[in-house]
């Protein structure tokens, strides 16, 4: 059945609409992952404006094949120059930049395309084996155990703040806060509007997501003002690997692929984490360990499949229980909500064509890469001279007009610049944005399942139904956890 | 004097006015008390406590439409309620050393230049329209980061110009303003 689905998917999306759509999509991507300062939720955010007039299902192809390529494009300048286009591509740097310094850069980024490959492929495998039976399930949740999943979704973050966790709980309340604003998603009673036609319905995600991610970011970076762009061409001519050169790594590629998938499904963790995971297991089951750090492949894939299997990983609960495993899928599902498509259990009843398009447009997405990736590494990388006073007016114009034609309103424009403003002072105090966005995607879900709950059974009803109560426990444990580990470490200091 | 005096008019402000001093004294108290890393930190907290405090008051004019059990200021109450000891825990924190301050200031001044002329282009968008606005910031903007090839930059505006016209207004019709001036003066 799911065989057959997924063939239909496939030769739904074999159209020269669709694989143009996935081309430019992937080719966006390799783009913005491999520019420094862009990261793929911003790259995303960004590129959402551009879907309006698609069908829903070229939108949705479109964006996750940005999500997908940028993953792997953050590796390009990674083990070109040092310089990480992503946060997660910070682990082949590790590794990459070596090769690059021994006149082998071919090899890091021949590895590093081959291992985002085969991670991007088997995380889709993973998602479609588990997210239509997670889906069955999740159609007979009640309220409560939306509810519970929605805290469980908000909590997760919480316990990978670290010490940090403070502030990802303030974080992510301001973001859940700014979330009430709007009508009443139950009785339609009007709250904190003052009256204000233009935000009766709340603030708009996709403006406030874009101030978020890409205004701020671009903000913190002009604070910053360190512009240097490089020349990297000369690193490019060398030598890539063959065939035999990949098989050799292939047991590696697959565990990283697992660990980037598994790390991936959890919400809150995402690519960066299990990058790390991976590269550190790997370290760890070697024989030499000590060669890590020294430009070996295994190193290189260790991190890379992982980054890149994260995102099949992160869509299984987006797709499934509509809760973002990451702030690039958080982007997802306003992106979804724009063309009418409410993520969750029932995506998979009522529109099952657009996830089947989905799936198998990954695999032709990951496939794409492969070839743009080696034929394009040596253009690619020439987006790091892109120079940033250049680079960021663009930015601001693409977020600006993203933010416009949402509802063509100038208020979004405002939204989006307000939301852009707010997003750079709390980097400032190192406050983590992800929270907030996942507070804004995850906070009427919260809501109206609540009020649900209460309604059906009492102040108590979300204690009062198993599933419920176990997400619940395993949300207070994840809260508890980086709490508890400050305690013992002010023990130990203190010891 | 009720509560829901200050929902609305000149009690709104009031508290409005409050909040504003609240967090400047805070960031001042902190300054002058060995804290200065801190003091950032412990003002925004505050903000934080009288955001909170703000939907707190607010949500006690909202329409108490009960329905078996919630009403509509119930989430809002929860969040603040949570957000108001959690901001209030951050400045012990903060004045403890438990927590990080904030990052080296860096170059506020072109922040706010860059800013200013988003701002102030996405202003005037109403009246001289989407393409005259957008040239003109992303030659400011080039300017304000240090920018100095004027006719590139030139070039560069005009090309976006061409492209967001090409691309937005014609292929994905989106309706971008052309701002009442030009509408007047072209008699559009």
């Amino acid at each position: 059945m799911v065989v057959t689905n997924l063939l239909n998917g496939l030769v739904r999306i074999m159209n020269l609409q669709s694989l143009l759509v996935m081309t430019v999509g992937v080719v966006v991507g390799i783009l913005a992952g491999a520019m420094p300062g862009i990261s793929p939720s911003m790259g995303v955010a960004l590129m959402v404006p551009f879907t309006f007039k698609m069908d829903p299902s070229n939108a949705l192809i479109f964006l996750v094949a940005i999500y997908i390529a940028a993953n792997y494009g953050g590796a390009i300048t990674a083990v070109t120059i040092n310089t990480p286009g992503t946060p997660s591509a910070a682990v082949t740097s590790f590794d990459g930049y070596p090769m690059c310094k021994q006149g082998r850069a071919g090899w890091g980024l021949g590895m590093s395309l081959v291992a985002s490959v085969v991670g991007g492929i088997f995380s889709v495998i993973i998602l479609i084996a588990f997210a239509g039976p997670l889906a069955k399930v999740a159609l007979k949740f009640w309220p409560q155990e939306y509810f519970s999943l929605a805290v469980l979704g908000l909590s997760a973050t919480a316990s990978l703040g670290g010490k940090d966790w403070l502030k990802v709980l303030v974080s992510t309340l301001i973001g859940l806060l700014l979330c009430t604003v709007g009508m009443d998603p139950i009785l339609g009673v009007k709250r904190f509007n003052f009256n204000y036609v233009p935000l009766y319905d709340g603030f708009t995600f996709i403006p406030a997501l874009i101030g978020l991610l890409a205004i701020s970011e671009v903000l913190s970076e002009i604070s910053e003002f360190n512009f240097v762009t490089q020349n990297v061409t000369a690193a490019l001519k060398t030598s890539w690997p063959g065939i035999r050169d990949y098989w050799k790594v292939k047991w590696t590629m697959l565990r990283a692929s697992v660990i980037g998938t598994i790390v991936g499904i959890f919400p809150g963790a995402g690519a960066t984490i299990a990058a790390f995971i991976s590269y550190d297991i790997e370290r760890r089951i070697s024989r030499t360990p000590e060669r890590f750090g020294t430009g070996i492949p295994e190193g290189v894939c260790a991190g890379e499949a992982a980054d890149s299997a994260s995102v099949g990983g992160a869509l299984v609960p987006m797709l499934t229980l509509g809760i973002p495993g990451s702030a690039t899928t958080a982007v997802l599902i306003g992106a979804l909500m724009i063309h009418d498509l409410q993520p969750g259990p029932e995506l998979f009843t009522k529109h099952p064509d657009v996830v089947f398009n989905l799936y198998s447009s990954m695999f032709v997405a990951n496939i794409i890469m492969l070839f743009v990736g080696t034929w394009g590494s040596r253009i690619w990388v020439n987006v790091t001279r892109v120079r940033k006073e250049i680079l960021f007016p663009f930015i601001f114009s693409f977020a600006l007009i993203g933010s416009y034609a949402v509802r063509s309103s100038m208020v979004d424009v405002a939204i989006c610049i307000g939301f852009g403003i707010l997003g750079w002072i709390l980097r400032k105090f190192k406050f983590p944005l992800p929270p907030m966005v996942l507070g804004m995607v995850l906070g009427t879900m919260a809501e109206v399942n609540l009020r649900r709950a209460v309604m059906i059974g009492g102040t108590w009803a979300v204690f009062q139904r198993p599933i419920s109560l176990v997400l619940l426990i395993l949300s207070a444990m994840s809260f508890a956890l980086p709490i508890y580990g400050e305690i013992k470490r002010r023990k130990k200091k203190a010891a | 004097m009720s509560i829901t005096y200050f929902t609305e008019g000149a009690g709104l402000a009031i508290m409005l006015a409050a909040f504003v001093i609240a967090t400047q004294l805070a960031y001042i108290v902190t300054s002058r008390t060995g804290k200065k890393t801190m003091a950032g930190l412990v003002a925004i907290s505050t903000s934080f406590i009288s955001l909170g405090i703000f939907v707190l008051v607010l949500s006690a004019n909202l329409q108490t439409s009960m329905f078996n059990g919630n009403e509509a200021a119930m989430i809002p109450r929860l969040w603040a309620g949570l957000l108001i000891p959690s901001s209030a825990f951050m400045i012990y924190r903060a004045l403890t050393g438990s927590e990080e301050g904030a990052e080296p200031a860096g170059r506020t001044d072109k922040v706010i230049a860059v800013l200013s002329a988003l701002i102030i282009s996405a202003a005037l968008m109403d009246y001289l329209g989407y393409f005259i606005c957008s040239a003109a910031f992303i030659f400011m903007c080039m300017y304000a980061l240090g920018y100095r090839k004027f006719l590139m930059a030139l070039l560069i505006s005009g090309s976006w110009v061409a492209f967001s016209y090409l691309v937005f207004y014609r292929l994905l019709y989106v309706s971008l303003p052309l701002g009442s001036i030009i509408r007047a003066v072209f008699d559009i």
